[in-house]
Formats: C-alpha cells, structure tokens, sequence
C-alpha cells in the first residue's frame, strides 16, 4: 500500500468533465510530478488533494487515512502557491509562526522551530522583513518554509516556480531537490514546464485533458514517450507519420516515431554507404545551424521532410555548413513507436 | 469568492443581518412611506398630489430653475475638474493623497459655513467684489441670487468632480500615452483621438452625479437664498417645515419626482458604465 | 493647480480671518484684529453644548456605523458576490435620493405615527447617517480587500489550520486598516457637517453644531465666523488624522 493512494477520483464543472478516473500512487520520501499543458486539469487534481476543491468521486488516502471527506485544515497538508499566498500584514518570521500558533505550541518552541526553519532556508536576513519587500525568489522561499515548518504529511507545489525569472526558478528548482533529500518529505509537484518535471520527479504523471497520458520514472517518460501527446508535451521530439517514414526511410510501418534529435547520426556524405540490419539511412540537405551550448543542432530537409538533429559540438570540430549536402543514420532501437 | 461551510455560512450572514435591517430601515421605508404619502391627499389615496405640481406654473418653474442650476454647474465642475484631475495623476502618491482628501472634506463643507465663507467673499461688501469693483470688472454682485447660487455651487461641485473623474484616469495608463507618443500623437491629438474616447462613459457617469448631487442639494441654499430661491429642494423643506405652506403630502409628492428624475438616468447609467470588477 | 488650491482654501480662510477681525466692512482685508469672539463663543453656553452634542453624535455614528458596516462589507467581499454586488450599489445612492427625501421619510415613519419615536433624539441621526455614510467605508476597504489576494490567502491559511475567523481577525483586518481609518474619517467629516437630517429630525431638540450656526446666522457676523472657524478646526483635525494614517501605510 503506497503513501499517498488516488482511486478512482473525478471532478466535473457543469458537464465538463475536469478529471476523471484518476488513479495515482505516491510512495513516501518521493516528488510526484503532475506536468501537463494548461486546462488538464492538474491544478484541480492537487487542489482535490488539499480539500479545497471537492471531487465528485473517488477516494483519496493519506498514510493509510481516508482523508476524501475532511476540511483542509484537517489534512496535514502544506501548500506552495504559484503566487505564494503570503500573510501581506506579516513578517517572514510571523508568517511561519501563524500556522503553529493555530496548533496551540508553547510560544518558546514556536521561536525554536520559526528560526530553525529561517535558518535552514537562509532566510535570517530577511526574518524581520514584511512580504512585499520581498523579491519572487524569497517570497516563494518564505512560501515552502511556512508549509514545511508544520510538518506536513504531504506536501503540494503548484506551479511554484512559474512566476519566477529563469535564474532563480533554476536555482530554486535545485534547492528544492536538495532539501527534499535531506528532509525526506513527500510531495505532489504540479508544474507545466518539463524540464522541472523530469528533473524533480521521481515519478512523473503526464495529464492530458483530465487523465494521465503516461505514468513513470523520468527516464521512462523521456526515453520512451507511449502516445503523441506525450511524444509532443515532453520532448524536442521528430515526430514521423507512416507515410512520412516510406518517403524518407523506406519502411512500412503502421504507427508513428518518435526520434530523439540526439538519435539520429549526421556525417558527411560517403560514396558507398554500408547498410546493415536495423539501421536506416537517408540522403538530406542541411537548411540550418543553431549553436545551443554544448549541442549543434542541424535543421534538415530529407526528402521534403524537415527533421531537427542534435551533434555534440566539440571544441575542435568543423561543423557542416548550411547548405552542405549530408547523411543521416538512424538506429531502430532509438525510435519510439507511439500508440494512437 | 470563498467556499464556506454550512455553519460559517450561517454565521456570516449572522453579520451582514444588521447591516441590511439597517439599510431597510433607514433607507427603504423612509423611502416607501415618502412614495405612500405621495399618493394620499387628506388620508384619500389620490393622484390630486401630482396633479398639483404638474399643473402649477409655481412648482414646474422650481424644477426648472434647479435643473438649469444643477446642470450649468454640473458641466463647469467637469471642464475645471478634468484637467485638475489629469494634473494630479502626474504628482506623487502622497500629495495625491492629502488633496484628495481636502477634496473630500471640501465637498462636506456645505451649508450654513460655506454660504457664510461665500457672503464674506462676494457679499455686497465682500472682499472679491470690493476688488473687482475696484478693478472696474463689476458695478456690483448679488450672492443671494440664482448666479449666486451657481458661484457656491460650483465651489463642491468642482471639489466632488475631481473625486469622480479622478479615478476614472487610472484607465489611462502611461504606456498608452507614450505609445501614442511613439507613433507621433500630439498631446492634443492623443485626447481627442484616444484619450477622451476611453474615458466617455466614466465622465458621462460623472457629470450625472454631479447633476443629482446639486439636485439634491439643499442645506446650502436653504442657507444663502433661503425660501427666495425657487429649487425643489427649497420647496420640499417650505412644504414640510414652513408655516404657511406646509403641506407634507405635497412635499412627499415633490421628493417622489425628484428621486424619479434623478434615480432614472443613474440606474441607466449604472448598467451601461459597469465597473470593472470582475476579478473580486 | 496652486491656483484652483487657494481658489479651495479662500473660503475658509476669509471665514477664519473674520473670525478674528475688529472690523472688517468696505476694504479687502480687516482692520485689526482680536480674539474677542472667540472667548465671547467658548463663553457661550449654546455653543459648548453644540460641540458636546455634535461630538456624541459623531462619535456615536463612528461607532455604530462602523460595527455594522463593516463585518457586512467583509462576508460580502469573501464569500458572498451577490450581497457585494448589491452594496456596490450602495455608492450611488447618496447621489440618486437626497438626504432631504430620506429626511423626509424618516420624519414620516420616527414621529410616533408607526409607534416608534426617535426623532428629537441624536438616536435617528446614528442611525439614520448609516445608509449615507455606507459607502464611505464601502470604497475604501474594498481598495484594500482587492489589493491582496483573498482567495489564496483563505487557502493558505486554511492549510495551515486556521478557522476563518483567525484569518480575518490576524490577516485580512490588519490589512484593510487603512481603508477603515480613511472611512472613518469621512463619516466623522459627514456627520459634523450634516444640516439636513440634523434641521428637520431633531432641531432645537438636540441642537448640533450646524443648528446653532444656523440659529446664530441671523446676529453678529463676527461671532458666526467665530463658530465656523472652531468648526472648521475640528474637522482639520480629523483630517490630520487620516493623513497621518495613509502616510504611514505608504511607509510601511
């Protein structure tokens, strides 16, 4: 039995259906991540786990705990908002301090457990300061220290990093990583970005239009997309038609590809190309090539067909030029089969 | 809005209870029992009430001596206000603050002091009229006069349009003035074009309250002209307070259509300038 | 704009230098100048009960206005829109029936016809500024209500396990703080100035400042502008202190 246990959960709005069927594991020290595109109904999800949106069946459990039924304030649940819902009218340190004063704790071990908390998220500085002098960045560190100060049995994000500038959400992403090791909460994570979702999830549920496209480890969700849309959300993918496929490749096939860009193997144009089993080859034309850090990316023209593809852009080497003939190789075990 | 229990439901209503028995109290049954009176005449229900008033050269000319008031400093009160108004979004918050609120003490300031301050000024031998005598500009002024009346008027009116107008120009934010700009606008040519088209219906709304409140204004003219001036709301106060001419079925009569006139156009105006308040 | 500033103050001012002048009739400013009238005012027996009755009135509308206003403006704002919708109506009223027609009513239904005598008394002037004054307070902490983010801030404090009545009481009152002082304010300015309901409900009965101006209007015009100068002060006063409060809001 896992820690936190979904079954069978469905919300509607009038008779559009949010989501529906909804069934989801979370074992106990893990980040589950809910990634998605806007409108699939995530946010709802998690605010059905927090017991500020009722669902209209199923059932949540929490630690062996039905907790489908119960107010929020009953669940144990902390909550990181996007726009972090801080107290306007409170200082870092009394924002922490208010959900512990709720417990009725002795004021020496609220003072004990606030300062051990603003010293961990290295807010000291700060303590004293009022949230709207605050940058996003603290804001949002104040945010995840006044959920974590109580101890949650779970804890929810949603989309906490989203209102913040590529830097720091970077930088907070990995502090949360971090943290969530040392401290071994468990946490529902809901972002749209996925980037964040592959590299804060232990498990990783992809939604699309109230259901789960795809649940699993990041590696799995990355390596080996199972449908289009998956295919489309979570990677730069080359996603290739039947037709498509025999046009370029040569192949009859009856589903899609999937092809990672870093896949696929670009060299210049050889006189008597070596085909061998499993391998397949084409003749393209490079119509562009975009330095992006450590990677080269070659936009290519097969046949009429456009495909992106990913070299390692070593220090020494001549990469090819726009323009420049060249030859694609591609191996089976790299494609990605999607259903539907 | 905030999903509540039952219970918290309950008890939130609990504290808005007082607040609406207040308002039914002091606000809708004075009101009923001035429209009731309105159509009994010597404990008879009767539309004789109406027929008097629409009938009486008297009472007609009252109301057309408060609308041509009401409406004359109505407009002088916007075409001051306006341009104050747009000069004050340019100052910082805080002086922004303190003049708004003088402002709104200002148009409080009504009555007996204000027409006393206003006969100190421009009485017969007020200091303003001294000088504008002095300076060859009058022969003399009568304050206690229909033009009078427009003088003190427009001193709240013009303090009550900035506080109306005023926050209406927050819908003109410095990134359209300065795109306008951009593109070669004029000062000119941005208010005309762009300006005063985005704020029309918020200074429609304006200059019908305006009207209303100089409509209903009574305290002041009772104070400078007293009974000599021929207003609605002088007549409404004679025919309840007065010796002679007390009639109160009358005076309800004369309050019914002063609110008709008023409440039609500002319940007109309230569903065509629909604040923007979605997101509350 | 100094101008239209001074063109605002001039009133005030003559009636304030009036106050104090030995003579003032044929030239532009007063001969001389005294504080005679002032003395011969505070000496006055009218005048202090004046003061002590506007004063009871005042305070009393602050209060009782205050206590009933607000906690309706607050469930409204959280959790009901229809009631909010409805109040937000309340701003125009003032504007769509004058006070004069209210006092009317008021004198229809409060005079013992109906069983029930508050006029003559300061009771129907408390009550009676409240529909009036409602929106004073209305505009300004709906302001600050809509300044902060209500819903999540329910949620979050919810989640921490505070009922809502913590949350209003800890986070969302000190919030519309500075709304409420600025409402205050105006309902103190509102109810001093008041002639209307004042003259017609209560009249020599329970006479306010405004009345005994308004008795004092016919004699010496030195000792009216007396009065207005020592009303005015009370209510530059009460403007201090809503500038005082907005200003700290700024700093915080």
């Amino acid at each position: 039995m896992s820690y936190v246990e979904i079954r069978n959960l469905s919300k509607r709005f009038g008779d559009t259906p949010v989501f529906e069927s909804i069934d989801l594991d979370v074992e106990k020290g893990s980040i589950c991540v809910l990634v998605g595109p806007s409108g699939c109904g995530k946010t709802t999800l998690l605010r059905a786990v927090a017991g500020l949106a009722a669902p209209d069946q199923g059932t949540i459990t929490i630690d062996g705990k039905d907790v489908t039924r119960l107010e929020a304030k009953q669940r144990g649940i902390g909550m990181v908002f996007q726009h972090y819902a801080l107290f306007p009218n409170m200082s870092v340190e009394q924002n922490l301090a208010f959900g512990l004063e709720q417990m009725k704790l002795p004021a020496t071990i609220i003072a004990k457990k606030v300062s051990r908390m603003v010293d961990l998220m290295g807010l000291g500085p700060r303590a004293k300061a009022r949230p709207a002098t605050l940058s996003g960045g603290q804001k949002q560190r104040v945010a995840l220290a006044r959920a974590l100060v109580l101890e949650p049995k779970l804890l929810l994000l949603d989309e906490p990093l989203s209102a913040l500038d590529a830097q720091i959400r970077k930088r907070l992403r990995d502090e949360l990583k971090k943290l969530q090791h040392e401290m071994g909460f468990t946490a529902i994570f809901v972002t749209h970005d996925q980037e964040e979702a592959l590299l804060l999830g232990d498990r990783i549920g992809v939604m699309q239009s109230g259901r789960f496209a795809q649940v699993g480890g990041p590696s799995e969700i990355y390596g080996h997309p199972a449908t289009m849309a998956v295919a489309k959300f979570i990677g730069d993918f080359n996603i290739l038609d039947p037709v498509t496929i025999e046009q370029v490749f040569n192949r009859k096939c009856c589903l899609n590809w999937a092809v990672h860009p870093q896949a696929i193997e670009i060299f210049r144009p050889i006189p008597k190309p070596k085909l061998s089993e499993g391998i397949y080859q084409a003749d393209v034309q490079i119509t562009g090539v975009h330095v992006l850090g450590c990677v080269l990316r070659y936009m290519v023209q097969a046949k009429g067909v456009a495909l992106k593809i990913d070299a390692l852009n070593r220090p020494n080497m001549t990469p090819m030029k726009k323009g420049d003939a060249a030859r694609i190789s591609l191996s089976a075990a790299d494609i990605c089969e999607l259903q539907n | 809005m905030i999903e509540i229990g039952r219970r918290g439901r309950i008890i939130a209503w609990a504290c808005a209870i007082p607040f609406l028995a207040v308002i039914f109290l002091f606000e809708v049954m004075p009101l009923a029992a001035v429209l009731t009176n309105s159509v009994f005449k010597e404990g008879v229900p009767s539309v004789l009430n109406y027929a008097e008033i629409l009938g009486s050269r008297f009472y007609l000319g009252a109301f057309r001596v408060s609308f041509s008031i009401s409406l004359l400093t109505a407009l002088i009160a916007l075409v001051v206000a306006f341009p104050i108004a747009i000069i004050l979004r340019r100052m910082p918050g805080r002086v922004q603050d303190i003049i708004l609120v003088f402002s709104n003490i200002g148009t409080n300031f009504t009555g007996y002091p204000l027409a006393f301050a206003f006969v100190i000024l421009m009485g017969v031998s007020g200091s303003i009229t001294l000088l504008l005598i002095e300076a060859g500009l009058v022969k003399d002024f009568n304050i206690y006069s229909t033009a009078g009346l427009v003088f003190v008027y427009s001193y709240f009116q013009i303090l009550l349009g900035i506080l109306l107008i005023f926050p209406a120009l927050g819908a003109i934010t410095p990134d359209i003035e300065e795109a306008a700009k951009l593109m070669g606008a004029s000062r000119w040519l941005f208010w005309r074009r762009i300006g005063l088209p985005i704020l029309a219906p918020s200074l429609a709304g304006a200059l019908l309250l305006l009207f209303a409140n100089a409509m209903g204004t009574y305290a002041t003219a009772e104070a400078l002209v007293g009974s000599g001036a021929n207003l609605v709301t002088i007549r409404i106060g004679e025919l309840t307070a007065g010796d002679v001419f007390s009639d109160p079925n009358l005076a309800d009569t004369m309050a019914t259509l002063l609110v008709i006139i008023l409440i039609i156009p500002i319940v007109a105006a309230q569903f065509l300038l629909k604040p923007k308040d979605s997101n509350a | 704009m100094g101008l239209v500033f001074a063109v605002q103050v001039l009133p005030i001012a003559a009636v304030a230098l009036n106050g104090f002048a030995t003579e003032w009739a044929g030239s532009v400013l007063p001969v001389g100048y005294t504080t005679q009238y002032m003395s011969q005012l505070f000496a006055d027996p009218r005048f202090t009960q004046a003061v002590g009755n506007s004063l009871l009135v005042a305070v009393g509308s602050l209060v009782v206005t205050s206590t009933i206003c607000v906690p309706a403006i607050l469930v409204a704002h959280c959790y009901f829109p229809i009631l909010d919708r409805w109040m937000g109506a309340l701003i125009i009223l003032p504007y769509a029936v004058p006070s004069i027609v209210l006092a009317l009513g008021l004198l229809r239904l409060y005079s013992g016809n109906y069983g029930v005598v508050l006029n003559g008394t300061p009771w129907v002037l408390i009550f009676g500024y409240i529909p009036l004054a409602a929106s004073l307070y209305y505009v300004p902490i709906k302001n600050n209500l809509r300044a902060i983010a209500l819903t999540e801030i329910f949620e979050a404090g919810r989640l921490v396990g505070a009922s809502d009545l913590a949350i209003m009481r800890r986070i969302v009152i000190p919030s519309i703080m500075p709304g409420l002082v600025v409402g205050l304010v105006m309902n103190f300015t509102l109810a001093i100035s008041d002639f209307v309901y004042a003259n017609l409900l209560v009249g020599g009965h329970f006479p306010t400042l405004q009345i005994f101006i308004g008795v004092l209007s016919g004699g010496s015009g030195r000792l009216i502008s007396a009065l207005i100068t020592a009303y005015f002060a009370v209510v530059l006063i009460a403007t201090s202190i809503v500038i005082w409060a907005t200003s700290r809001k700024i700093a915080s």
